[in-house]
């Protein structure tokens, strides 16, 4: 009988502390989770002033010139790309599919509604130093303020912006 | 009689499912090419990446992309940038005829077969440029729904008011490429009056990664450009074909379910005539689920050779079967796991049609089923 009372009662220590281990393991991974959705540092808390359209950036900005742009996520399907550090932004002022009434287009933030040419003029690229955009929760068709460094300018149709700073509009 | 039908009906089936299965698994193979060591990367014009035919970007990108991004696969000096034109075209098997077949032609130039690797020349030569000379693939017959002596070396086809001779046959099995017809790039290019532009560059990666490229495309707006990793660009087109895929299963699904009733029909007409067979056995002192499993087995049996029966024609008529599709043509492919579901449906059909009437056969009394006749 008292054999049987201590094996019961092992069994249940075993099992209490086995449930302890799994609450610590179940602490651990929530832990994990929320490390990974802490903001990253190039996420901007305030937004920078004196921001300019892509368009008027495109049209004078020179390579190595402190910049503030604002514009939205897109203008292509795939304007951010798992794993790489650049991506895309449109003016403002360049409607997306989705702001044309009647549009049922799945990917508005390719702005297909629009010619090329017009694409071509009012984009630009952002280029973050070896990050991942999504880390920052960056997503399609996100309006932001992008502050950083003009990058080389091989022609008038060509802007990057090496980002330093990013904020998101809206959040 | 009866183990005649249920040989046929069996057959049937598996033959039907071989043949759906060998299609999606042609299907998929062709549009999905899973080689690991194949790591190359399309640049296609912006807002063209459901369709590289209707890309067109400037000629320029292939030695822009091959100068600006370092750790493109390289050998004896040359980069694996390959510029090509995908472009569906109309041909004629000859100056006289009325009749316009679809090819899908793609001009190349030599570096197409480093970037290409599965592409193998099983005769002729490649063709020369300005010279009105093709290359086919081995399934282009079926492309273009000709004989397959049609395209044989020495043979002609007609576009663009002449005729082009045919230098080589290649073999690209498992890809698209198997079902083109390969010209030079320049003569593709002057045919559909589109010189200074190309439909895409494929590029095979070496230190390089798919970032590389695609920071390259993000960065040149100017050029309109966007880069694929070929893999995705060739899954995104399977996907397009999901709803035929799923068309097709539904199909085989209910032809089964067909096939299923005509057994059960037959094994119905088989046990009724056992009746008094089953009760002899029955008040021998047999149990109910021994004579269930004994009819079984006897089901299963014939619908196993039935499937054997069905594979055996399903291997020799079904497989490698070329069929014709809009991305060009691919071969029916029935490999070990398709036979595998075809010979377990099959099975399927012996057990499933046994089971209700040789439970109908037991549930008359041993006295009334001794007396039957």
């Amino acid at each position: 009988m008292y054999i049987k009372s201590a094996v019961v009662l092992a069994a249940s220590v075993a099992l209490v502390s086995g449930c302890g281990e799994q609450s610590q393991t179940a602490s651990n991974s929530e832990n994990t989770n929320s490390a990974s959705t802490t903001p990253v540092a190039w996420i901007l808390e305030t937004q920078p002033e004196n921001a300019v359209s892509i368009a008027d950036a495109k049209a004078s900005a020179e390579e190595g010139q402190e910049i503030v742009i604002r514009g939205r996520i897109g203008g292509r399907k795939v304007p951010i790309t798992d794993g790489s550090p650049v991506f895309t932004v449109v003016d403002m002022n360049l409607p997306h599919c989705g702001e044309i009434p009647g549009d049922k287009c799945a990917t508005p933030w390719d702005y297909c509604c629009e010619t090329a040419e017009d694409i071509t003029a009012n984009a630009a690229t952002i280029r973050l130093a070896s990050a991942d955009p999504k880390l920052g929760g960056l997503s399609e068709l996100d309006e932001v303020v992008i502050k950083g460094t003009v990058g080389p300018r091989p022609n008038a149709d060509v802007l990057t912006i090496n980002a330093t700073g990013v904020y998101v509009v809206g959040e | 009689m009866r183990l005649a039908a249920s040989l046929i009906g069996s057959s049937l089936v598996v033959l039907l499912v071989l043949a759906s299965g060998g299609f999606i698994r042609g299907m998929q193979i062709t549009l999905n090419p899973t080689d690991p060591l194949q790591t190359n990367v399309m640049i296609l014009g912006v807002g063209s990446e459901e369709g590289v035919e209707r890309s067109q970007i400037d000629a320029s990108v292939e030695g822009i992309s091959a100068a600006s991004v370092p750790g493109l696969k390289e050998r004896a000096g040359v980069i694996y940038a390959s510029p090509e034109i995908h472009a569906a075209l109309p041909v004629r098997a000859d100056a006289n005829s009325d009749k316009d077949l679809n090819a899908v032609m793609r001009g190349v130039r030599p570096v197409a077969l480093l970037v290409h690797p599965e592409v193998e020349i099983i005769a002729g030569r490649p063709p020369q440029a300005g010279m009105d000379e093709i290359m086919v693939g081995a399934l282009a017959s079926t492309r273009l729904g000709l004989p397959i002596e049609r395209v044989a070396i020495g043979q002609t086809l007609h576009f663009d008011d002449r005729d082009w001779t045919i230098v080589g046959q290649f073999s690209a099995t498992g890809s698209v490429m198997n079902a083109e017809v390969w010209i030079p790039l320049t003569d593709l290019q002057i045919a559909t009056n589109r010189e200074s532009s190309l439909s895409c560059v494929v590029v095979t990666l070496d230190d390089a990664s798919f970032t590389d490229v695609d920071v390259f495309a993000k960065s040149r707006l100017d050029l309109e450009i966007t880069a694929i990793p070929e893999q995705e660009y060739y899954a995104s087109i399977a996907a397009f074909y999901g709803p035929i895929r799923i068309m097709i299963i539904v199909t085989a699904v209910l032809i089964a379910s067909g096939g299923v009733l005509g057994g059960l029909n037959t094994m119905y007409a088989a046990f009724a005539a056992r009746v008094r067979e089953v009760g002899m056995l029955q008040s021998l002192g047999f149990t109910s689920r021994a004579i269930v499993i004994n009819l079984i087995e006897e089901s299963v049996f014939a619908a196993a050779c039935g499937a054997l029966i069905g594979t055996i024609i399903g291997l020799l008529l079904l497989d490698g079967l070329a069929v014709r599709f809009s991305m060009g043509a691919f071969a029916l492919t029935l490999d070990a796991p398709v036979v595998l579901i075809g010979l377990l449906g099959g099975l399927l059909v012996g057990i499933v049609g046994a089971i209700p009437p040789a439970i109908r056969c037991l549930r008359l009394p041993i006295p009334e089923a001794l007396k039957s006749i």
